[in-house]
């Protein structure tokens, strides 16, 4: 389609569209700066624009960018068909062979299932990084391919997500940067997933526990961790618990722990830790307990810089 | 002693600038490393426009020099004010932009050439924070982008992302 011409009269003033003169790739540039929703929205300007965005390496959708969510908090079942359709589509127009980065902020999906087509869609096209946030969403499962994938660098998690590992001993084999929210996760999990991935430099957890539950073991185990938080919270009021930290990673440089429910910890060679983080904070009586924060300080004074912050604790 | 190399802009003006200062650009780099930039080195950039970019290379060229000699002691409040410095200089030098476009496309077209990284990604992101959120027709506006659709063309267009249009 050609264009008519760059230049448009208003009023007395000839004034000239330099925008749309810029080559693809500054525009590109520009759209990925911007919510795939606002960048697929330029499509309309003109046909100059009308596929620019279908170029653009990273997807990201966020549900809540209309005015009926700001309104209302809420979405209608109308709202997120509609999202659901828009996202569908893009998949299918998106010319990019390979997805450097596909992102899905969802308040609310009818069927979980277009999730794992989304989330295949992406893998199918060697995407490197995912982010998804479900929010209030419990359990949704993921597709099978992503626990394989070998271009998946980067994943993170940050609502409720049923994790099922593959039999074999890998898990997300490129898989550097995990950043996971588990909420009342599985003694089995826990204790397998982190020492299944094979290149992990960088772990996030947040830990969800439930006290009146058997003890659940965080073991981490991995010789390529440099950078490792762990937030644990849990319901209830029982102040005695099972539940451990375990971890040996020799290349481990930050270490990060916010601890508000009490576990204890067992901790192996630690010989590259530069920098550590201890928060712990428990609101009942917490002198048993004490005794495993003291514990974890005797083994990790190799640290260069360790910042301390405790409450409530009568040692 | 500094390295100076002479910049010589589309309309025959010449600039004395630094080694470190210019070798932001990839695209100058490349001809020096080349051995193509004995004398001076022909741009296909204005000078106004040369002028406003060295601006921007000479600011982060400062940002870099002055980190590289920090000593620990005390860096993080220098670092802290440091980072306001920059923000404030980044919010001038982006008000200015607004406020004329030309400049603004004349600088994005010179960083694509020039291989300015930094400054292209600056620029893209000052453009689409103008563009977010808003409606088609205002962004034409501020373009002047004439909309060259047929009302089936447009109506065929909304239809197929309808969500994307949704306010």
């Amino acid at each position: 389609m050609d264009r008519k011409s760059n230049r448009i009269r208003v009023g007395n003033q000839d004034k000239e569209d330099r925008i749309s003169s810029l080559p693809d790739s500054v525009l590109c540039h520009i759209l990925s700066f911007l919510p795939t929703k606002y960048a697929v929205a330029t499509s309309i300007l003109s046909s100059r624009w009308n596929l620019v965005w279908s170029s653009l390496p990273s997807l990201c959708f966020d549900d809540r960018l209309c005015l009926e969510y700001k309104r209302t908090n809420r979405l209608t079942n109308d709202a997120s068909t509609r999202f659901e359709n828009f996202v569908n589509r893009v998949l299918v127009v998106s010319q990019q062979l390979n997805i450097d980065k596909f992102s899905l902020n969802c308040f609310k999906i009818r069927y979980p299932a277009c999730l794992k087509l989304w989330v295949s869609a992406a893998i199918m096209r060697n995407v490197r990084e995912i982010e998804l946030n479900l929010k209030h969403q419990n359990r949704v499962e993921l597709p099978e391919s992503i626990y394989t994938c070998k271009t998946l660098e980067v994943l993170k998690l940050d609502s409720d997500f049923t994790i099922k590992i593959p039999p074999s001993g890998t898990c997300f084999p490129s898989l550097k940067i995990f950043r996971v929210v588990m909420y009342y996760p599985d003694n089995d999990l826990t204790e397998r997933l982190f020492s299944m991935c094979p290149v992990l430099e960088d772990l996030s957890i947040e830990g969800f526990l439930d006290d009146d539950d058997l003890a659940i073991n965080f073991n981490i185990s991995s010789s390529t961790l440099k950078r490792l938080e762990v937030t644990l919270t849990k319901d209830g009021t029982r102040s005695y618990n099972e539940h451990k930290v375990i971890i040996r990673a020799p290349n481990l440089e930050q270490l990060y722990i916010g601890d508000f429910v009490f576990v204890s910890y067992m901790v192996h060679e630690l010989h590259s830790l530069s920098k550590a983080f201890i928060d712990v904070f428990y609101m009942g009586e917490g002198e048993i307990l004490a005794d495993r924060v003291l514990q974890l300080l005797k083994d990790i004074t190799k640290a260069q810089f360790l910042s301390l912050l405790t409450g409530t604790i009568s040692f | 002693m500094a390295i100076m190399y002479a910049l010589k802009s589309s309309d025959n003006e010449i600039f004395e600038v630094e080694q470190k200062v210019i070798e932001q650009s990839e695209t100058i780099k490349k001809m020096i490393e080349d051995g193509a930039a004995t004398g001076e080195i022909p741009l296909q950039v204005s000078s106004k426009t040369l002028a406003k970019v060295l601006e921007w290379c000479k600011q982060r060229q400062h940002k870099t020099v002055e980190n590289e000699n920090d000593d620990n002691k005390g860096k993080r409040k220098k670092e802290r004010d440091e980072d306001d410095d920059i923000k404030e200089w980044e919010n001038k030098f982006s008000d200015e932009l607004k406020a004329d476009k030309d400049v603004l496309f004349d600088l994005l077209l010179a960083s694509n050439y020039l291989d300015l990284p930094a400054l292209l990604s600056f620029l893209c992101q000052l453009v689409a924070d103008m563009v977010a959120g808003k409606m088609p027709e205002e962004i034409r506006r501020m373009f002047n982008i004439e909309n060259d659709f047929t009302p089936e063309e447009e109506k065929a267009i909304t239809a197929e992302h309808g969500w994307a249009f949704q306010p």
